[in-house]
């Protein structure tokens, strides 16, 4: 079966019933192809609670295509005004080489052209560059890497999950509305960690805050690493009222609030997280969606399943708005001036023109309670709020994108 | 497209402060945060009664006959009916989950209400207290209810579909569906019915569709010096009873918007409160009165000033008001 490219007649019109659900069965399908890794460093059991990597009844798949599947569901409606019927086909691939190779197979037999990715930046700027030129249009649903949206990014290549400049700017924009101007940083041993303690020190100096000191850890017990292991140690002779901790896998960060020489916030990888969606949000018709994720799922709602969920809903707004199904159309309008998506964080939301980024809110949530949302209340932009979180249109380093024409 | 075109004939009487007109009518708000119905004087703006509901007082409306108000409290998942002389609850309606927003046909029959966490809409026989019919699939989020003044179909949004699906509730089948603008929450039929008017919550606009064709034929937007386009967040709509003029609550923006109904331009915007959800004119349109959920008070707009005149404090989360007078 082949996906339909033809423009849908009579789209935008009231569409009668009667005769379209007479034709339910015979819609042609549009399928989105989903991709994941079967060995993804960030689905193991790091960051996992001790206790819930021994318990075999505590195992939770937090993978991100039950949002992707949610999402279909969700835009059914859409596929009855549009002529088609929404699939999903996902495809987890043992390894990251073999990513190109299973998107040829899911896109030949089925025609589909959108693809949700579930894997790291690196992966994804192989799978990127095997698809350049082919009218294929990748979602990126988890990986933060800025140079994806910078240096690397690709026309083609969307991102539904904010950077890590979005989640850092996040963290900034709060401590600076609490005042809390003196941080001290404390960095992991990951190459990922390093890219953090980048981001966050971007943001520090967009937003002026002083970074009083940056230490890395290790996570051992080893007592000739007492200085890198060690809290008391770690967070003492030290000005700091906030405790930032870039720690990719968290393992480390878990033990670090309420363990500092001094009394201060931790935020970052523990304390309080930046991050895309939080279940405890209660507003802008947050609790219906993660109301539908939890009877769907049987577990919490993160924020790449909210990614992958309005990755879906964004092509379905795309299809119904268009009346078409052609990739060139979709991608023209995703990126235009006229595409506005809720996904239930309060401001439309919108993919920015020079690098693919979707504008979103970011939420800064403890376990269970999302404390302010960014961008917070003061921190204007002249164009769109949610511009103060990552690298604006002036400093972005992509140069794949069409670009409209620049303010000067 | 809109201006600021009202340019105050009736200014005069605003800057001399006129009091409001007498009424003697009943104004009911429902508090979705501390699970009462309070009543107003409409004359003295006192709140004379304190209702406890079920949990999550939401929408209102009075039965045809005059004699009942139907409450939907969500959170106990069904619809309360309270006597109007008595103001007491005297029975309820079972709903499926969630009830946020009914309306109910003009002989009183039947009730239509939206259930927003499955997608569905359940029409209740009012008389027997069952359900007839649970249609199923009418969108995301289903929100706004709105029976055509004919009553012979109903009109619900969806918020997360994007679309108003067209509803016979009798045959208990969806007829067709409306793709509007972005999240819609509310809408209202002009008299005439002809028109359905609906808001747009997050497209910061109202889509005008018409009755016969199911076409959108029009689209107002909104814009104020000094309001942000994402603030602009309308709700609720309603009409004056000639047709000539719509109010819309703008949510965040503080405003509620007066539209001229045939020529679609914005005449006025009005302060009132933080969040401003729920309208309701008074019988001779010379009063709104509109909630603000995140102020916890209710505004009272004189529609000759376009001004409002009294701030009053309710309860926590006011959510919809109605006027009986």
């Amino acid at each position: 079966m082949t996906v339909a490219t033809r423009p849908a007649a009579g789209l935008l019109a009231a569409l009668l019933l009667g005769s379209a659900a007479a034709a339910a069965d015979e819609r042609p399908a549009f399928t989105f192809g989903y991709l994941d890794l079967a060995d993804d460093i960030r689905y193991t059991r790091w960051g996992v609670h001790p206790v819930d990597i021994r318990s075999e009844t505590n195992r939770v798949d937090l993978r991100p295509r039950a949002g992707a599947e949610m999402g279909v569901a969700d835009i059914r409606a859409f596929g009855r005004r549009a002529g088609v019927q929404f699939a999903l086909r996902a495809e987890r691939v043992g390894d990251a080489a073999g990513l190109p190779a299973a998107l040829a197979a899911i896109r030949a037999e089925t025609g589909a052209f959108v693809f949700l990715v579930d894997a790291p930046g690196a992966a994804l700027r192989d799978v990127a560059a095997a698809t350049l030129g082919q009218d294929v249009i990748l979602i990126n649903v988890s990986a933060v890497d800025d140079r994806l949206r910078g240096d690397a990014c690709a026309a083609h290549l969307l991102h539904t999950a904010p950077s890590r400049q979005m989640l850092a700017d996040a963290a900034a924009q709060y401590l600076v509305a609490r005042d809390w101007n003196e941080v001290l940083v404390l960095q992991g041993p990951l190459e990922e960690d390093a890219r953090t303690v980048e981001a966050f020190r971007h943001a520090a100096g967009t937003y002026g805050l002083k970074i009083d000191e940056e230490r890395t850890f290790v996570l051992s017990n080893d007592p000739r690493t007492r200085d890198r292991n060690d809290l008391d140690l770690l967070t003492g002779r030290a000005d700091y009222e906030a405790v930032f901790v870039a720690d990719t896998d968290r393992e480390f960060a878990r033990s670090v609030p309420y363990s500092t020489q001094d009394p201060a916030a931790v935020v970052g990888a523990a304390g309080l997280r930046p991050t895309p969606w939080h279940w405890s949000y209660l507003r802008h018709g947050a609790p219906q969606v993660h109301g539908r994720f939890e009877r769907q799922t049987g577990r919490r709602m993160e924020g790449t399943d909210w990614a992958a969920w309005v990755a879906v809903r964004a092509i379905g707004e795309a299809i119904v708005r268009t009346a078409s199904t052609a990739p060139r159309d979709l991608h023209a309008y995703l990126l235009g001036p006229d595409f506005r998506l809720d996904g239930s964080k309060g401001p439309a939301l919108s993919f920015r023109p020079w690098n693919g980024q979707l504008r979103q809110p970011v939420m800064l949530a403890t376990e269970d309670w999302v404390t302010a949302v960014a961008p917070l209340a003061g921190f204007v932009h002249q164009t769109n709020d949610l511009d103060t979180l990552g690298r604006d249109r002036r400093t972005s380093d992509c140069r794949q994108f069409a670009a409209p024409e620049q303010p000067s | 497209m809109p201006r600021w075109l009202w340019t105050g004939p009736t200014a005069l009487m605003a800057a001399l402060g006129l009091a409001l007109p007498a009424h003697g009518g009943e104004i009911y708000v429902s508090n979705e945060g501390n699970d009462t119905v309070v009543v107003l004087d409409s004359e003295t703006l006192d709140i004379e009664h304190v209702i406890e509901t079920g949990g999550r007082p939401r929408d209102l409306r009075f039965s045809p006959d005059g004699s009942k108000l139907f409450i939907a409290a969500s959170e106990a998942d069904r619809i309360e009916v309270l006597d109007l002389e008595t103001k007491t609850i005297t029975g309820h309606l079972e709903t499926g989950d969630d009830p946020e927003i009914f309306d109910i046909d003009p002989t009183g029959e039947i009730l239509v209400v939206s259930n927003e966490d499955d997608a569905e809409a359940t029409v209740i026989d009012i008389a027997s207290g069952s359900i007839r019919t649970v249609i199923e699939d009418v969108g995301i989020e289903p929100e706004g209810v709105t029976f055509t003044p004919d009553g012979k179909r109903v009109f619900v949004t969806a918020e997360a579909t994007n679309t108003v699906a067209v509803i016979d509730p009798w045959e208990g089948v969806i007829v067709a569906d409306v793709l509007v603008g972005n999240r819609p929450r509310r809408g209202a039929f002009t008299p005439d019915g002809r028109e359905y008017w609906v808001t747009n919550e997050l497209g910061g606009t109202v889509s005008i569709i018409d009755a016969d064709t199911l076409q959108v034929t029009d689209t107002i937007r909104f814009e104020k010096k000094g309001l942000r386009e994402a603030d602009i967040t309308p709700v609720d709509l309603v009409m004056t009873r000639d047709g000539t003029t719509a109010f819309v609550t703008l949510g965040r923006a503080w405003h509620v918007a007066r539209v001229d109904v045939a020529t679609r331009t914005v005449e006025a915007y009005i302060l009132a409160g933080s969040r401003v959800w729920g309208a309701a004119l008074t019988a001779d349109d010379a009063i709104l009165v509109v909630t603000n959920g995140a102020s916890d008070d209710i505004s009272v707009i004189d529609t000759e000033a376009n001004r409002a005149t009294r701030s009053v404090a309710v309860g926590r989360t006011p959510h919809t008001v109605r006027i009986r007078d």
